[in-house]
């Protein structure tokens, strides 16, 4: 290019003022068209150069061709028996000799308008100990597995008025003999040969020569052709590589590369987006389709589309996103599907297990604690409304066991019994009680009066205290026997035991009050005697209350006893 | 001096040939190189492609092609517009009687935005035992052809004959 600047330049300043614009426009035509300025021949071989201006649409008319040698004002002879001649507007070397080569000019003037191109010829000689030159070689490319064709170019010129088809030797690395392989077909009328099934092993340097006969001499006219066999995969249908009908787990407002890719033995085979039956683009404009293709050892391509999802919302889990490509006109689809994430669900599953056995656990230790309380506090909000039961033919709530105090006793059972007893749950809390001792009539039979007491109440309240000499009082009473055997057995009334003190050791206890113990438990006393553990919300006295039959309205006031 | 004269001219006339640009490239520009079943590579010849077989050092005067997909046509028809020079200049063949190829200044990441404009720059693709033809989508019928005699221009033809090469090779650069 550097060359023809210069040159250019020259012409420029030798031509007069007035043509000044119009070599500027041909300097421009030289930079940016560049056309073919170099002409290749074999030494020995003859050759025919076109001018390369010649096919400007102003030159359709009529025209003068002149072909000068480079810097000298001489017009090229059309003597046809020169060596060097022009003919036609053609320049030929019959043969081209080794100082041929060089620049040579060809002026065309049509009117009062010329243009002028410059040429630059090479005569080579054979590269050593082969048949052709590597610098005059043409590139053709074949690809593997399909039919392909070599060429023998640039013959135009040759073609004389009785070898309309001059006859072609072919040469394999300047060999003959391999035109043996079937795969191989002449195809004379194209000064070409055919290969049906490319294979890798058909690449490398293919010279054809013909002769060419000029003034009844002969030459040899040859071209070489660089052969490469583009490996493509054998019979290798197009497939999608991803997606493969499947489903992707996005978070709702995330960001995704959409991608589609496939892989071919073919070049171009762009697939393609769509989802509601329209490009991606269009179902939402923020959906911006890119397309890209790389090339893959093996003659494999992969092509591929991929849009991004900026954040991902509610209408992209609706659709299935299709990828389409067509091959030998059919469609192939592979989707994918994006769904919400799923070990999120199972996440919100096993914590709400968790939480629900928590909430469990924690009602039922409320439940414990407070057990008392809620049933306590049922009995008196709930239970009016629930109306009035049935009589169970009961008289009393309780009847009331206790050892009739002694001396020795450090526990006043009497005071507990007969005054504390009946002043939280007769006064305060309203239940009807017997109390052996009170409620007895002189005189009557203490076994009779208990069984049939025992029989007309709902609960036994047995009271105990530690003294080994005050249970020993307890342990004589057929009282006791009768009612624990009475409640236990006969009547299945539920016993309510209440220590007085700790009673560390029950081995010494009659076995009845041990199996009640066992059964029931016992209440301890922990209030004293003073005014405030005579309140029915001490803690003693709501295990007392819960432990007492629901109190019933009405039937309760008529046994009433005001202290 | 006429050099520095023409080096300014050269560089306006570059710099406006290439319109203004998206700020983000959204659809990728292939770069391929095609050749036609008898091994002719395309050239530039006074503003023409010119379908030959080059020899030696002029090997370096094919032109690329550049190419886009045109998605304002039915994918189906795998429709393209290619240009050269970096996709600057760009095949048009509008709609007549006896079509011709012209090669237009255009940006060719815009023209698929231009709607039932860009038919004259659309070609649709078909692929058949590694060539493929490329269909005018401006005239159908007319498919790019090579000429069967070396150095003509491309052209547009209705059928392969002896005269005119329809089938091309289309591959990644």
């Amino acid at each position: 290019m550097g060359i023809w600047i210069l040159i250019l330049l020259k012409n420029i300043q030798i031509k007069s003022i007035s043509k000044f614009s119009f070599s500027l426009s041909l300097f421009f035509f030289s930079i940016e068209e560049c056309v073919i300025c170099n002409y290749f021949v074999l030494v020995g071989e003859p050759t025919a150069i076109s001018c390369p201006v010649i096919t400007l649409p102003m030159l359709h008319s009529d025209y003068n061709l002149t072909w000068y040698r480079n810097g000298s004002n001489m017009p090229i002879t059309t003597e046809r028996r020169a060596r060097i001649h022009q003919r036609k507007g053609l320049l030929w070397f019959i043969p081209a000799a080794l100082e041929d080569s060089g620049l040579y000019e060809c002026e065309v003037r049509s009117l009062n308008r010329s243009k002028q191109k410059i040429i630059n010829l090479k005569v080579f000689k054979n590269d050593n100990g082969l048949c052709f030159n590597g610098e005059m070689k043409y590139d053709q490319i074949v690809k593997s597995a399909n039919a392909g064709k070599i060429i023998c170019p640039d013959l135009e010129n040759f073609k004389d008025e009785d070898n309309i088809n001059p006859e072609i030797h072919w040469y394999k690395e300047c060999k003959s003999g391999f035109l043996e392989d079937k795969r191989l077909v002449l195809a004379e009328g194209e000064n070409a040969i055919l290969i049906l099934n490319v294979t890798i092993q058909d690449k490398g340097n293919y010279t054809c020569r013909m002769v060419y006969t000029y003034m009844g001499k002969q030459y040899n006219v040859s071209r070489t052709m660089n052969l490469e066999v583009k490996e493509s995969p054998l019979k290798m249908r197009p497939e999608f590589i991803y997606p493969n009908n499947n489903t992707i787990e996005v978070e709702l407002g995330s960001h995704v590369v959409m991608e589609c890719n496939v892989s071919s033995g073919v070049y171009g085979l762009l697939p393609y987006w769509q989802v509601n039956d329209e490009d991606v683009d269009s179902f939402d404009s923020t959906y911006r389709e890119q397309f890209y293709e790389e090339g893959m050892p093996h003659g494999i391509a992969v092509s591929g589309t991929k849009f991004n999802i900026s954040e991902v919302k509610l209408k992209d889990y609706a659709y299935k996103f299709f990828c389409h490509f067509i091959y030998d006109s059919q469609e192939f689809t592979s989707y994918i599907k994006l769904e919400h994430p799923v070990q999120n669900i199972r996440g919100y599953l096993i914590g709400g297990g968790i939480s629900l056995i928590f909430l469990l656990f924690l009602i039922l230790i409320v439940y414990k604690i407070f057990k008392i309380d809620i049933v306590l506090w049922y009995r008196s909000s709930c239970h009016p409304l629930l109306g009035k039961k049935v009589s169970d033919g009961k008289i009393y709530d309780a009847y009331v066991l206790y050892p009739k105090n002694r001396e020795s006793c450090l526990y006043s059972s009497d005071i507990f019994a007969l005054k504390i007893l009946p002043e939280v749950l007769e006064r305060q809390c309203g239940y009807n009680l017997f109390i052996f001792g009170r409620n007895d009539l002189a005189g009557e039979a203490v076994i009779d009066v208990t069984d049939e007491k025992i029989h007309q109440s709902r609960r036994v309240i047995i009271i105990l205290v530690p003294e080994p000499s005050c249970y020993g009082i307890l342990e004589d009473a057929s009282e006791k026997h009768l009612a624990v055997y009475n409640a236990l057995i006969q009547d299945g009334i539920k016993i309510i035991l209440i220590e007085l003190e700790k009673i560390e050791d029950y081995a010494n206890m009659p076995e009845s009050i041990k199996y009640v113990k066992q059964k029931y438990g016992a209440i301890r006393w922990t209030g004293d005697f003073s005014e405030r553990s005579h309140s029915a919300s001490t803690r003693f006295w709501k295990k007392v209350r819960y432990h007492m039959p629901s109190r019933k309205h009405g039937s309760s006031s008529g046994f009433h006893l005001s202290s | 001096m006429a050099l520095t004269i023409a080096l300014l001219l050269l560089h306006a006339e570059a710099a406006g040939s290439v319109p203004c640009r998206a700020p983000a490239l959204q659809t990728k520009v292939f770069k391929y190189r095609i050749w036609d079943m008898n091994q002719q590579s395309l050239y530039l010849r006074d503003d023409q492609l010119v379908a030959g077989h080059l020899q030696g050092a002029n090997a370096a005067l094919e032109e690329k092609v550049f190419w886009v997909p045109n998605r304002f046509f039915k994918h189906e028809l795998q429709p393209v517009i290619m240009g050269i020079r970096n996709g600057t200049r760009c095949l048009a063949c509008p709609a007549a009687p006896q079509p011709t190829l012209q090669l237009q200044d255009a940006d060719i990441t815009e023209l698929p935005r231009s709607g039932a404009a860009s038919a004259p720059f659309t070609f649709f693709r078909t692929y058949k035992d590694g060539l493929w033809r490329f269909e005018s989508a401006a005239n159908p019928g007319w498919f790019l052809c090579t000429s069967a005699r070396a150095h003509q221009p491309l052209g547009l033809s209705r059928r392969p004959d002896a005269a005119h090469v329809l089938d091309f090779y289309f591959q990644l650069c």
